[in-house]
């Protein structure tokens, strides 16, 4: 019977050919598939975070057996969550064409992270028309601390990167406080004490000792500091520790203070010419960690996230302990001149709530539990170990334990210790263009090193910076709107 | 009466109802977009409820303005780069490859066609790993010759990360063009190598007189869509590089324009940078019509 209908069917003629033919079957086959697949309910709240850490935290139950905060949630709402994980650059695709198509409904969010360098573009509209509900009321109610608001519980400068003309458009995740790791054994095999180092000029001296030593030995690609050689964002991370925004809330450009050009000017002096302690590693986490292992690059700027990102990516030895245990330390950031900040801060994460939100009040509560809460605090402290905006948090045993990965240093005291002290980073729809301006200058200046030394460079910097600011005004009127 | 009305009704109709489903998802996807991003082009906007009409304002700001020239010079480098390695390589690979001397050609079309069908995306991770400073494989087997050649920044270095992205674009491509030509060659009349074995014409020779007028309708079909698609050049740098890469050496012509629309949150100034590059375009290519004297022969 089989064979007949097989036969039937391979026999028949069909005037468009066989492979039309079956072509329309398979069609007609998967078109009737997927319009009878049954879609997914939508949940009541839908966030979308772009960090699988972040989803961990949320919907992974927690380490004592409890439900997670998802589930924490539902059980006391109600309400069930849905934590999408999407990926970063598709994330801000996807929220920036909701916002420009106004969509609303099924595909947007009640509930979304944004990252840092990302937030600016969404500022750009006038104040009333930013797509996202201001916070300013809901932060005004009760913290953690009786008789406290979340206002007064969380540190006030990690606001500024949320905040467009007063209104808080995000609540943070971290305040990411900066310090420098670096490679405690082959720093002390070197002779070189590291942390003794109090200004950039002595810590750029102490690693150009370093890597003499170590290249006296025939290591010749041993790099003293993991920094990238045209990162626009990383100069503004050196700028953020002397005070500097390159773009402030009101609009005004910095970028002919004198202190820009002579920290471009240094920062071209760590990555080229005859006083270069930079390496790069270029192939992810995964190479970065490997060259810390192998010795390549030797130490490298901190922000908390990078502790445990850094971490999972080094190999284990042949007992289970990560083969880098006991041979790190971690040192705070020298500083260029007295008044500087001792930290700095790199990357960050808010959450907010799009104005298409059909349950705000739930969506509050929601964000609640997942950035706010003391159980936030479980799936934070597992998975990133990255120390929570919220002051009343700090206590929690779990940020003052000695860390054998830094030879039992309490590292998390010291990010504690340095928190307060994040400069506020001011981010504005136009701050990418500095950091863009930022990266070719960096490379012009390194050119400037290679072709002429360093003689006239901060000069040089100087003129570029004036230009650019220039150009940079022009970009930034263009693109205002009227508020 | 009423059956012969409804007959010419139907025969009146039926080739509108025919074409109807094109034209509809014709005028819904393309003409309506395009006109749409016409009248946005002429708009600062910042999504439904933030806009402003600035007539000519856009295309008025960057055509003085210096980084869409940087993105136009950085895109017109890649193409010149480009289509001048791609379609040679393409044209002497399908040469090869036409032999009846090479063996298992046919496991080596598909190689190296092979690239051609893992898309973008997935050959911009490829060289990321390839070219990881230290780690990757041609780093490992420069410094194998030279030490100092494991360290080159081929990822954060201006003019290495231009050619990282050439490689990866000629990677991509090189076989799918061999695979055009390779339709082509066999086009060519063999009687008219004969003839020109007879009057004595060499190898080069025969290429030069025979095989390449033979095949110049694909060589002008593959400089012409290898130009339009250089000059639409985004997904490889934006995997490799993340974006514009260092010095903005990768900056092209519509990454300007996806940072336009999707990191400033402008899609008008976004629509603007698109029909610069639509117009563009369609001079480049009506110029290297006109320089190759393409369908004058059909006008004979």
């Amino acid at each position: 019977m089989a064979r007949s209908i097989a036969s039937a069917v391979f026999d028949m003629s069909f005037h468009l050919g066989k492979p039309v033919l079956t072509m329309l079957v398979i069609a007609l086959i998967t078109g009737a598939g997927i319009a009878m697949r049954p879609g997914r309910d939508r949940a009541d709240l839908v966030v979308w975070v772009f960090a699988v850490q972040h989803q961990k935290a949320f919907v992974d139950p927690l380490p004592d057996g409890r439900p997670s905060l998802a589930a924490q949630f539902t059980a006391e709402t109600g309400k069930t969550v849905d934590v999408q994980l999407i990926s970063y650059r598709a994330q801000n695709i996807r929220m920036v064409g909701a916002f420009m198509a106004g969509l609303s409904g099924p595909q947007t969010p009640d509930l979304v992270e944004i990252e840092i360098n990302q937030v600016g573009k969404y500022f750009r509209p006038p104040v009333d028309h930013v797509g996202l509900i201001p916070l300013n009321d809901y932060l005004r109610r009760p913290g953690l601390t009786p008789g406290r608001t979340w206002m007064d519980e969380i540190i006030p400068m990690r606001f500024t990167p949320w905040t467009k003309q007063g209104r808080i458009f995000g609540v943070p995740h971290d305040i990411h406080p900066t310090t420098i790791s670096y490679r405690h054994d082959l720093f002390t095999e070197a002779g070189v004490d590291l942390p003794a180092a109090r200004t950039w000029h002595e810590f750029q001296d102490a690693c150009l000792r370093f890597q003499e030593y170590w290249r006296a030995r025939g290591f010749r690609n041993r790099h003293a500091l993991d920094l990238p050689s045209a990162d626009g964002q990383w100069l503004s991370m050196f700028l953020l520790q002397r005070h500097i925004n390159p773009i402030d809330d009101q609009g005004n450009v910095y970028l002919t203070d004198p202190r820009v050009a002579n920290t471009l000017a240094f920062y071209a002096q760590l990555v080229s010419g005859p006083r270069k302690i930079n390496g790069e590693s270029t192939g992810g986490a995964g190479a970065f960690a490997r060259d810390l292992v192998d010795g390549n690059i030797c130490a490298y700027i901190t922000p908390d996230w990078r502790v445990q990102f850094i971490k999972d990516y080094t190999p284990v030895d042949e007992h289970g302990r990560k083969v880098l245990e006991g041979k790190m330390r971690m040192m705070h950031l020298p500083v260029f001149e007295p008044g500087d900040a001792p930290t700095t801060t790199l990357g960050g994460t808010m959450m907010g709530i799009p104005r298409t939100c059909h349950d705000p009040e739930a969506a509050w509560k929601l964000l609640e539990v997942l950035y706010l809460s003391m159980d936030s605090n479980v799936g934070r402290s597992r998975d990133m170990m990255i120390l929570p905006p919220v002051r009343s948090m700090w206590e929690d045993p779990v940020y003052h334990q000695p860390d054998p990965y830094f030879g039992g240093q309490r590292i998390n005291e010291m990010f504690i210790e340095l928190a307060p002290k994040v400069p506020a980073r001011q981010v504005t729809p136009a701050t990418h263009l500095a950091h863009a301006i930022f990266s070719v200058l960096l490379h012009d200046a390194r050119r400037y090193i290679e072709t002429r030394g360093t003689d006239g460079l901060e000069e040089a910097c100087r003129r570029w910076l004036a230009r650019a600011e220039e150009d940079l005004k022009r970009r930034m009127a263009h693109g205002e709107f009227s508020e | 009466m009423t059956r012969q009305r409804l007959w010419t009704f139907q025969h009146r109709a039926a080739p509108y109802l025919f074409v109807a489903p094109f034209l509809i998802l014709f005028c819904v996807f393309m003409l309506y977009p395009l006109g749409r991003s016409v009248t946005l082009s002429l708009y600062r906007s910042a999504g439904p409820r933030a806009q402003e009409y600035i007539g000519l304002g856009h295309y008025a700001f960057f055509l003085s303005d210096a980084r869409f020239w940087t993105a136009v010079t950085n895109t017109v480098m890649y193409t010149v780069a480009f289509v001048g390695l791609q379609v040679p390589a393409s044209l002497a690979l399908a040469v090869l490859l036409n032999s009846q001397r090479v063996r298992l050609r046919n496991v080596f079309r598909f190689a190296f066609f092979a690239p051609h069908l893992v898309g973008n995306v997935f050959v911009g991770v490829i060289f990321i790993v390839l070219l990881a400073q230290r780690h990757g494989l041609i780093p490992k087997a420069l410094g194998a010759i030279y030490s100092p050649w494991l360290e080159i920044n081929w990822l954060n270095d201006p003019t290495w990360a231009r050619i990282a992205i050439l490689m990866a674009a000629l990677w991509l491509s090189v076989g799918w063009g061999m695979i055009y030509f390779l339709a082509a060659l066999q086009t060519v009349d063999r009687e008219l190598y004969e003839a020109a074995e007879v009057d004595g014409a060499g190898r080069w020779s025969q290429f030069w007189h025979v095989t390449l007028p033979g095949i110049r309708p694909v060589f002008i079909f593959m400089v012409l869509i290898g130009t339009i698609g250089a000059f639409q050049l985004f997904e490889l740098p934006y995997i490799i590089l993340g974006g514009p890469g260092p010095a903005e050496s990768a900056l092209t012509i519509v990454m300007f324009l996806f940072q336009q629309g999707f990191e400033m949150g402008d899609i008008g100034a976004a629509s603007a940078i698109g029909w610069l590059l639509v117009f563009m375009i369609l001079v480049i290519s009506l110029l290297q019509l006109k320089l190759s004297g393409f369908g004058k022969e059909e006008g004979r």
